[in-house]
Formats: structure tokens, C-alpha cells, sequence
């Protein structure tokens, strides 16, 4: 059975450490979006929200496959 | 690793909605900070008990010279060039490594740290004049003045910033400050530092919420993301209920040019009200530990004052009791706290996530472990001796060459601050936001004063 998709595939979802300093300036001045504190908190840049990787949404717009 | 490749497995099929497990002891700085912080600590060890000083010719640190002419200046630097180039090629491989393995290019941090290594020579030498404080030249207040000039001044590329990683730098100070902090004290001290530090957060981060929604009518998400900034651990913190409650991009980046513009004020001014108020060195580090947001910068504050008093040891360890005893460790609670309001009073759409008890545990600021892991294993080390061979033998060579690495890892930090501080970056911040915020803030100070220097003045003076 397929594995249902997720944010994780989703083209509007920023959760590499490198992409999300980029995208809020300033964050890594007296902090960091490497550390544990962040936890697998990410951005969607459809809803303009802060989340954590869930069931696709009707927003969802694939990643190129592997 | 790259989102596409992360995103589906090697069938081409989706990969779970799943938290990152294992992956963060290798992908997360604060588990490099412990790594490298603990094995730090054993090296020293296991040099100690063979009698060699090879640490201590590592941990070479022109900060200490107390020189009067460059010509002594430069005396030092070509007699020991040999070893100032082993420690960089140390430093460089120990954090490039790990960069590179959190996703860092090395082609932008080697240039970069060549840059940030070269700098905090220069300030360690400013710090080490003979009348250095005399003009209250202590390095992480140059290293704070310096970087910001340059980033606002000479306007580095943002690339650069690929080395100037303030958390990584601060939390394997932590660590290796751990090593030079009885357990013991931890343990008598951290009760009421908790106590303290709680009833602070807890006060400032209703009085935030409560003023910004009330007050000023401003959503209660940007309320509740300023709230945890200004009363816990910063942006940090704002970033950790983040999701829990749904924030906007916008919400967090306000938080950013808050936290950061007050606790820039906050580095430059508490070290010098502290010493017009005559506070002794743990009463101040106690309070700056109460009123900095951020870890780095209570550290800048907190070390800046202690030379300052003179008593630089007591002032951070009041500081570090506070702010990460009292405060850092319990960022997974609020995250928890912050959901369960978001889900259960807010209305359902308006929130990210369902709070999750593993949160607390995911979100666990865990450098900590490795401070309270340094901590006692020196505790255990160094208990069979006496209080003479601890001060002729055991702290020149085993004690001071973790300190002197500990202080390089913190002016990294301190120098990062300022370089990486662009004031045109930071978002413009409207008034009741800023009000909202600074009503807290100044709640924060006042109460923490009271608290320290009052309630709690001859537990803090005592340290």
C-alpha cells in the first residue's frame, strides 16, 4: 500500500535548516534553525503558517519524484 | 540533504509524515555541542593523568597577556605561531565537519571561519592590553561593537554568516562550561533558580499576551509568539510554539527584530547599570539571567560584567543557574502549554499542530544533557582531591585549558552576534507591537532586580 503524501512532498513546504534562516532574516543573530529547540517545525508557503509535516492539504502541490 | 531527495524513498514513494529520531544526533547542533564538549573533557582527562600539557599549548589564548608595547605583542605571536595555527586548524576541523554534515557548504564556512578566527585574535590581543580595563575594553563587548560596525558598515556578503553560527558556538560553551561547574552547586543552586526564573516567565509572558491582545488589540497568535520571545528563551522560543499555535512568517520575524534590538540594548547597558548599582558579580549575573532573552547575549552581558567585577566565574554561573536551568529546559512545556490553548480555547483551524507529549522531549534544548553530563563527570574526576592539589595541580592543567577553549568558543559567538546583526534587515516593527513588547520587558528587569538583588541577594551573593 502507498504511503499516504505529506507535506514532506509538498512544494510549498520549507523545512531545511538553510531554507528557513534564508527566509526569516535575522533568525540565526540569537538563534538557529539547526538547533533541537526547533524541533521539525516548518513553513508553508501556502498557508503562511508555521506547522509540523501532516496529511497533504488541498494546497498541495508535488515535489519533482526521486 | 535536499527536501526533494527527503521527501520520497528510494521506490518513489512518499516518505512518512514522521518526526526526525536518530537523525537529530547528527543533524542538530546541540548534539555536536555535546560531542564535542564531552570528548573535549575526556581528552583533557586522559592528558592529565599522562602528565602532558598538550591541551593547554592547544588552548593558547593571547587574551591573558597583559601586555604594554605591540613589540611584546608581536613577541608572543611569532614565538607561538606554530601553535596559534594548530588551534585553527583544530577549530576548523571540529566545526567545519560538523557543518558540513548539517548541510553547511564548506566552500562558504572555511573562508568565513578563516575570517571570524583572524578577528577574534585581534580582539582576544585588545582584551589582553594592560589597560584594557580601563577603558572597559572586555572582549565580548569589543567583539559585540566590532561586529556590528562591520556588518553595518562594511556589509559582509550573507554567505559569510555559513560560520558565524552564534547558537553552535554558544551551546559547546555551555558544555564545556559544565566541566568547570560542580554538580553539587547545580544542585543546590538550580532549585531557586527555577523557582525564580519561572515566576519571572511566567509574569512576563502573561503580561506580553495579555497587553498585546488587550491592550493593543493584536492577534493573540503574534501575542503568544512575542509572549514565550520575551519571557523564556527568545527567538528560540518563538520559533518552538511556532507551530504549535499556527504563527504567521510575519509573527516570527517581528519576534526577531524585538528580541534582537532589546537584547542588544540589554548586553550594552545592564553590565554598566549593574556597576553603577555596586552589584556583586552573582546578584548581577542572576539578574541578567532573568532579563536577556537570549542565551548568547545573556552570556555577552553576563561575562562582560563579570570582568568588569572581576569575579567573570561567578557571574556566569549565576547567569547559566537562570537562564539555561531556570529558563532554557522547560521551552518544551511551553510549547505544550501553547498548543493545548491553541487547540482547546482557540477556535481548531486557527492552530498548526495538536499538542503532542513527545514535543516536550523533541523540543528539549539538549545541549543541557551535556552541560549536566560534564558537570558531574569533572565532579567525579576531581573529588579525590584535596582543596591544595586542586588549586597547584589539577586546575592549571586540566581546569584552565577547557576554560581558555570555553572562552574562544564564547568570542566565536560574541563576534557572530554583531556579524550577523543587519539592522536593514530586520522587519519594521509597529508601535503597539513594540509597546506591548517593551511593557514586558520592563516588567522582566524590574521584577528580576527585585528578585535577585532583594529576595534572593544572599543566595545570589554567595555564589
Amino acid at each position: 500500500m502507498t504511503a499516504a503524501l505529506t507535506c514532506r512532498q509538498c512544494r510549498h513546504f520549507v523545512a531545511e535548516p538553510e531554507q528557513l534562516e534564508v527566509l526569516i532574516p535575522g533568525l540565526n543573530i540569537v538563534s538557529s534553525a539547526y538547533g533541537s529547540v526547533r524541533g521539525d517545525t516548518a513553513y508553508c508557503r501556502f498557508k503562511d503558517i508555521f506547522l509540523l509535516s501532516t496529511i497533504a492539504c488541498p494546497g498541495f502541490e508535488p515535489l519533482p519524484g526521486p | 540533504m535536499g527536501q526533494t531527495q527527503d521527501a520520497w524513498n528510494e521506490s518513489g514513494e512518499p516518505e512518512k509524515a514522521q518526526p526526525m529520531g536518530w537523525k537529530e544526533l547528527y543533524l542538530k547542533e546541540d548534539w555536536w555541542a555535546i560531542w564535542f564538549g564531552i570528548g573535549l573533557m575526556a581528552v583533557a582527562v586522559v592528558l592529565f593523568n599522562n602528565g602532558s600539557h598538550a591541551l593547554s599549548a592547544l588552548a593558547i589564548n593571547p587574551g591573558g597577556l597583559k601586555w604594554s608595547s605591540p613589540d611584546q605583542l608581536a613577541d608572543h605571536f611569532a614565538k607561538n605561531a606554530s601553535l596559534y595555527f594548530l588551534q585553527f586548524i583544530f577549530w576548523l576541523v571540529l566545526f567545519g565537519v560538523s557543518c558540513r554534515i548539517m548541510g553547511i557548504k564548506l566552500k562558504e564556512f572555511i573562508p568565513s571561519f578563516i575570517f571570524l578566527y583572524v578577528l577574534s585574535m585581534a580582539i582576544f590581543s585588545v582584551s589582553g592590553w594592560i589597560n584594557a580595563a580601563k577603558f572597559n575594553l572586555e572582549a565580548p563587548l569589543v567583539a559585540l561593537v566590532v561586529g556590528l560596525i562591520i556588518a553595518n558598515v562594511v556589509s559582509l556578503p550573507k554567505w559569510m554568516d555559513s560560520a558565524f553560527r552564534v547558537e553552535y558556538f554558544v551551546k559547546l560553551g555551555i558544555v564545556l562550561l559544565g566541566a568547570t561547574f560542580p554538580i553539587t552547586l547545580v544542585l543546590t543552586a538550580g532549585p531557586v533558580a527555577i523557582v525564580q526564573a519561572t515566576f519571572i516567565s511566567l509574569v512576563t509572558c502573561t503580561v506580553i499576551y495579555f497587553s498585546a491582545t488587550r491592550l493593543f488589540g493584536l492577534d493573540r497568535r503574534l501575542a503568544a509568539v512575542i509572549g514565550v520571545g520575551g519571557s523564556v528563551c527568545g527567538v528560540s522560543a518563538s520559533m518552538a510554539i511556532a507551530a504549535a499555535v499556527g504563527a504567521k512568517k510575519d509573527d516570527l520575524y517581528t519576534s526577531v527584530t524585538l528580541v534582537v534590538g532589546w537584547a542588544l540594548v540589554m548586553i550594552l547597558v545592564l553590565p554598566f547599570v549593574s556597576q553603577a548599582l555596586g552589584l556583586s558579580s552573582g546578584v548581577a549575573g542572576a539578574w541578567i539571567g532573568t532579563s536577556e532573552f537570549a542565551d548568547a547575549a545573556g552570556f555577552a552581558a553576563a561575562s562582560a560584567y563579570g570582568k568588569m567585577a572581576g569575579h567573570e566565574d561567578a557571574a556566569i554561573k549565576a547567569f547559566t543557574l537562570m537562564k539555561v536551568i531556570g529558563r532554557d529546559l522547560w521551552i518544551g512545556i511551553w510549547s505544550i502549554v501553547w498548543a493545548l490553548i491553541a487547540t482547546v480555547v482557540w477556535e481548531k483551524k486557527e492552530t498548526g499542530s495538536k499538542p503532542e507529549a513527545k514535543e516536550i522531549w523533541r523540543r528539549f534544548p539538549k545541549f543541557v544533557i551535556g552541560f549536566f553530563v560534564a558537570s558531574l563527570l569533572m565532579t567525579l574526576v576531581t573529588s579525590g582531591y584535596t582543596t591544595d592539589e586542586f588549586n597547584q595541580t589539577v586546575k592549571p592543567a586540566l581546569i584552565m585549558p577547557l576554560v581558555s577553549l570555553r572562552t574562544w568558543a564564547f568570542l566565536f559567538c560574541f563576534l557572530s552576534i554583531g556579524l550577523t546583526t543587519r539592522f536593514r534587515e530586520l522587519k519594521a516593527v509597529g508601535w503597539k507591537t513594540f509597546s506591548a513588547f517593551t511593557i514586558g520587558v520592563a516588567v522582566n528587569v524590574v521584577l528580576g532586580y527585585y528578585l535577585s538583588a532583594h529576595v534572593f541577594a544572599d543566595h545570589w551573593s554567595a555564589m
